[in-house]
């Protein structure tokens, strides 16, 4: 008897963990996507002749997103304006917080969102093996900023910027005030006054969250200094060309932080400083300035701070404030609703509606925009500019040599002697000079 | 014949669905991380172009790669630390002790918290400005010895790996308390009444009865130890510089960062040879201490 109810027993493990499996690759299989533009293109077979005459965009579509504080808000509305004018559409925001790996992730399993940011080790080269070409889009392309530099090598638009940022140093009025700054720091010699008068009124006079690494990157951006410093365009495409990465250029920019950190101008430990401490440190005047871009001061307003009291100016002695495309765009390869992701796509982009929907400047030049930051960034006469399209050498060269910028120089800041610090940057330049032998012949 | 026959079926089926299990999750990925390991995946391309071993060459001649292997020393210390720790704490809660139940509690309670939890409280612990032990040594006015517990040098790679040991050492005791307990009472009446002291209960009587136990929790600890990534990955994502980087830190930074999903594999694999190096090396003093 025991025998035969272990035989059952077995055989109804087996089967169920067989119809699991049925069901779990029924489910893999048909992800949410993939069944909706089946409906689409079952719904539009039934009327061919009809479709031709009028063609309705039906179907659901869904866009991945990192803006995971609006998506149920303000990205939400927007996507219900596009379904209200087109009925029978869907337009679905998936937030991601590990957008760059789950991304990646998804798109290596052939189930890439329909519409989605192009992500760190996309090169021209290889553009097309993940995103539609965008050049049939209606749309007037001179008006966008930076909607060529998403170009692929066979000449064509995979990706669109949606929003625009400019580099400065936003600053907290209030705290400038109470450490006796009446006016920001034009010149270097301005600026380390600055900071001497706000370290003895107890603000930290920069700040960093070096300890997420990536805030810092305005500090180590190729393109940013050589903008700033030698107002020279070609930025990161110079390197391709030079034996070394840390030249003159960048380490004079590099110097000024690890001189901040030398005489105590930033966090007490910067190995512990976070994002949301900085945010914080801003808003209620703990912190005088940060180096980042147009979109930070909302934030600092959103983290508590009066709108009046956040500012931004241009880096001291910087030739150009440099402007660079916010995220870019593009429609999944494997899109099975083409039609409606680049109707959907152009609706984001004209008229900035994306991009003032995640309060940021739009790429689009038409769009009206109300932005006091960037107004007063700009304010000071100092010329907006950014730098050439990098090229895929440069990328492949610091892929090559595993080079983290930001995290590199975390490092180079925390080294407090000298002839070490160098040695740190004469490492990554002979690196450098060898992976570059390699790679451009 | 009959009999036979449905025994047959019922062990093979009994043992149908863990080999199917197995061999879907375990050998088939372990498969294709030796198969990506021999290829340049950039972890999104369709195509995958083989290299032969060129990713092992370049891991094996990479300083970083190296020395995140020796970051990882300093977890396969603290595991070894935790076994005496976890031995003496088990040694004491064993005997008479008042409240013995609420602090065996108290000690094992932190293994039962879900790990990315611990790391995020350590990671307060352990932020210079808010961390509740720098605020208790500026209230007692020791503010010079404020403690910076991530720094540049290698003793971060310990205070990273003191979360583990917090986290599992109660996991420990409770392995070797249960051994403690098998241990016949009437041995130790008997030593003790032959004149044996409390370190010589300890040395005769209670390791050699524990031993067996003792091995297999160090061998999980170790295990545990060189795949640590969980604390460097959430407190300092293996920096400064790579100071803090354990090997699947640096796997998952040049899978991720870098799109080298092969060499993150080749990594991966030969973590996994020293892992079960670290198995034949223990198994055959083991076989060594039994003859």
């Amino acid at each position: 008897m025991k025998r035969i109810i272990s035989t059952i027993l077995v055989f109804v493990l087996v089967l169920a963990s067989f119809t699991a499996c049925g069901k779990e690759e029924k489910e893999t299989t048909n992800p949410e996507p993939t069944t909706a533009a089946e409906n689409s293109d079952t719904d539009t077979a039934e009327e061919p002749v009809e479709e031709a005459e009028v063609p309705a965009l039906s179907g659901k579509i869904v866009i991945a997103t990192n803006m995971t504080n609006v998506v149920d808000t303000t990205l939400k509305d927007l996507a219900q304006g596009f379904m209200d004018a087109n009925p029978g559409t869907e337009i679905i925001y998936e937030a991601i917080k590990d957008y760059e790996t789950v991304v990646a992730t998804r798109i290596s399993g052939g189930e890439a969102p329909d519409i989605y940011m192009s992500i760190d080790g996309m090169t021209p080269d290889t553009l097309a093996d993940y995103f539609l070409p965008l050049d049939d889009l209606d749309i007037k392309w001179d008006d966008i900023l930076f909607s060529r530099n998403n170009t692929g090598s066979d000449g064509k638009i995979y990706a669109i910027a949606d929003s625009v940022g400019y580099t400065g140093i936003v600053y907290n009025k209030a705290a400038f005030k109470a450490a006796g700054v009446e006016s920001v720091p034009r010149t270097m010699d301005e600026f380390w006054t600055v900071c001497e008068k706000l370290k003895a009124a107890g603000i930290t006079p920069m700040v960093t969250a070096f300890k997420d690494i990536w805030p810092i990157y305005p500090w180590c951006d190729w393109n940013i200094a050589q903008l700033a410093m030698n107002g020279d365009p070609k930025g990161k495409n110079l390197y391709v060309d030079k034996d070394e990465i840390y030249d003159e250029t960048i380490l004079t920019y590099m110097n000024i932080i690890r001189e901040m950190n030398k005489k105590g101008y930033l966090e007490a430990d910067i190995m512990s400083a976070n994002w949301d401490q900085l945010k914080l440190d801003m808003a209620q005047g703990k912190a005088g300035m940060y180096y980042i871009e147009t979109w930070f001061p909302q934030q600092v307003v959103d983290a508590g701070a009066n709108k009046e009291d956040v500012g931004m100016f241009p880096f001291p002695e910087a030739k150009y404030v440099y402007s660079t495309a916010g995220k870019s765009y593009g429609v999944s390869k494997d899109c099975e609703n083409p039609d409606l992701a680049k109707a959907y796509l152009k609706y984001m982009i004209e008229g900035g509606k994306h991009a003032l929907a995640v309060s940021t400047i739009p790429a689009d030049t038409t769009a009206q925009i109300d932005d006091v930051f960037a107004a007063e960034l700009m304010s000071f006469g100092v010329p907006a500019g950014n730098s050439d399209i990098t090229v895929t050498a440069f990328m492949d060269i610091k892929n090559q040599i595993e080079l983290d910028d930001q995290g590199f120089l975390l490092s180079y800041v925390l080294e407090p002697d000298d002839a070490k610090a160098k040695a740190l940057c004469d490492e990554w330049n002979a690196k450098w000079a060898a992976a570059r032998a390699d790679i451009v012949k | 014949m009959k009999s036979k026959m449905k025994d047959k079926i019922t062990v093979t089926g009994f043992l149908l669905i863990p080999v199917i299990l197995l061999i879907l999750f375990s050998y088939y990925p372990l498969y294709k991380l030796f198969q990506i390991s021999l290829s340049n995946w950039n972890g999104m391309s369709p195509d995958i172009k083989i290299i032969g071993f060129d990713n092992y060459k370049e891991v094996l001649s990479g300083k970083e790669y190296l020395s995140s292997i020796w970051n990882n020393m300093a977890y396969v210390i603290t595991a070894i630390v935790q076994q005496f720790v976890g031995l003496f704490l088990a040694i004491l809660l064993d005997s008479n002790l008042k409240l013995k139940k609420t602090f065996r509690a108290i000690i094992f309670m932190p293994y039962i918290i879900n790990g990315v939890a611990v790391a995020f409280m350590f990671n307060y612990m352990y932020d210079f400005t808010n961390s509740p032990i720098n605020m208790i040594l500026k209230v007692i006015g020791l503010e010079e010895h404020v403690i910076r517990f991530i720094s540049l040098d290698y003793s971060s790679n310990f205070a990273l790996s003191f979360i583990s040991f917090w986290k599992y050492v109660g996991f420990t005791m409770v392995i070797f308390l249960a051994a403690l307990q098998s241990i016949s009472r009437e041995v130790y009446e008997a030593a003790r009444v032959d004149g044996a002291g409390f370190f010589s209960l300890i040395r005769h009587i209670t390791f050699p009865n524990i031993k067996n136990m003792f091995q297999i929790s160090i061998l999980l600890s170790i295990n545990g130890s060189l795949q640590a990534y969980l604390e460097p990955f959430v407190i300092t994502k293996g920096g400064p510089n790579g100071r803090t980087a354990t090997v699947i830190v640096k796997s998952l930074e040049l899978a991720f960062q870098y799109n080298k999903f092969g060499k993150a594999a080749a990594l991966g694999v030969i973590l996994l040879f020293i892992i079960l190096a670290i198995v034949v090396i223990q198994r055959t003093f083991l076989k060594e201490s039994d003859k």
